[in-house]
């Protein structure tokens, strides 16, 4: 049932989105891909995405810009925010520019799924 | 007491700086647990649902998994060595260092921070090829020597365009040890978004703030920056 949540991860790191987006597949989710800001936001412009999962410490377009820019697009899309730790104030600035939640690397997969969830049921 | 006043605020800028790598790394560190743990929980995953896979398949996504996770080991152990290396590096205020392999070290180290401003920091080749020859090495702070050369190159990668590559060579003669950063882009002479040498000397603008912290931090070490005339980055000189 899930299949029909479309989800846009973007991370520079490769290798961490693909795995965490095999992990929702076997979910059911259908997840995508981005490894910079700048070919999120096409995929955002080219199609219709539920969720954005969106790293903060990216090069070239940082995480924040990159955050204004989807909520340029479509200011209801609910975006959750990646940081390490010590980032929490990028986090907390991310909130500010409509963000719906940050979570901090290593994931829980579970409190990841439910942060989703959540933000899925709040936009109902 | 002024003594003491300078010996202070030495303390604290090495403090800072030592504090801004180590947090790049271990950002960087992260990062690599935060592959592994999405690896090792997607293996959990794939033996939880084995009974819908074939074993052929199973094998195939195990295997895969376990590649990630040793070339993320293998990342997470050369991040940590190289900075253990680096923290060992305020071990001593005078050693006679050399100038290639803590280079080298140190690009590794912020390569994340320059990455981040979309610009890469490299070695010249005939620098590298010079690393099995006669390889200049100088006596000095090693902490304020890496600091030093870190606050040019932050300075050039924040004035540089992204997609610029500062390239480091060296050179000594005699006593004289040179370091130089030269920046290369696509676009032709508009390597940096400002004159340098403006900003060098109008000491009012916000730039020239990180330009005067880096001539404090070369100061340290009885080392002068200077302008290429032709803007393209900058040469540290010592002695």
């Amino acid at each position: 049932m899930n299949k029909n949540i479309k989800i846009l991860l973007i991370d520079d790191e490769t290798e961490f989105v693909s795995t965490l987006a095999e992990r929702l597949e076997l979910r059911g989710y259908d997840s995508k891909t981005a490894e910079d800001g700048e070919s999120g936001i096409t995929m955002i412009s080219n199609e219709i995405f539920d969720i954005v999962v969106l790293d903060l410490m990216m090069p070239g377009l940082s995480g924040l810009e990159t955050l204004k820019q989807i909520k340029a697009i479509n200011s209801k899309l609910p975006v959750i925010l990646l940081t390490g730790h010590g980032a929490t104030k990028e986090g907390l600035e991310g909130m500010r520019l409509g963000a719906y939640d940050y979570l901090m690397k290593p994931l829980d997969i579970n409190e990841f799924i439910s942060k989703i969830s959540l933000a899925l049921r709040e936009l109902e | 007491m002024e003594d003491n006043n300078t010996k202070m605020e030495d303390n604290n800028t090495k403090a800072a700086f030592l504090g801004k790598v180590t947090a790049s790394v271990t950002h960087e560190l992260q990062n690599v647990l935060a592959i592994i743990k999405e690896n090792e929980g997607l293996m959990e995953d794939i033996i939880l649902m084995s009974q819908e896979t074939s074993a052929a398949e199973l094998a195939e996504k195990l295997e895969r998994s376990l590649d990630t996770i040793k070339k993320q080991v293998l990342r997470g152990v050369n991040r940590t060595s190289e900075l253990n290396g680096f923290a060992h590096t305020t071990d001593h205020v005078k050693a006679e260092i050399n100038i290639f392999k803590t280079m080298d070290k140190l690009i590794s180290l912020t390569r994340r921070i320059t990455n981040l401003a979309g610009v890469e920091v490299t070695i010249a080749e005939n620098a590298e090829t010079a690393k099995n020859e006669q390889q200049p090495s100088i006596v000095t702070d090693p902490v304020l020597f890496q600091m030093a050369v870190y606050n040019c190159i932050d300075w050039l990668t924040s004035s540089a365009f992204p997609g610029t590559i500062l390239t480091i060579s060296f050179q000594k003669s005699n006593n004289r040890v040179s370091i130089y950063i030269t920046g290369t882009n696509d676009r032709g002479k508009k390597i940096f978004k400002n004159n340098l040498q403006a900003v060098a000397i109008d000491h009012s603008t916000a730039q020239s703030v990180q330009w005067q912290e880096t001539c404090d931090a070369c100061d340290k070490i009885n080392a002068v920056a200077k302008i290429f005339d032709d803007n393209s980055g900058l040469e540290i000189i010592f002695g």
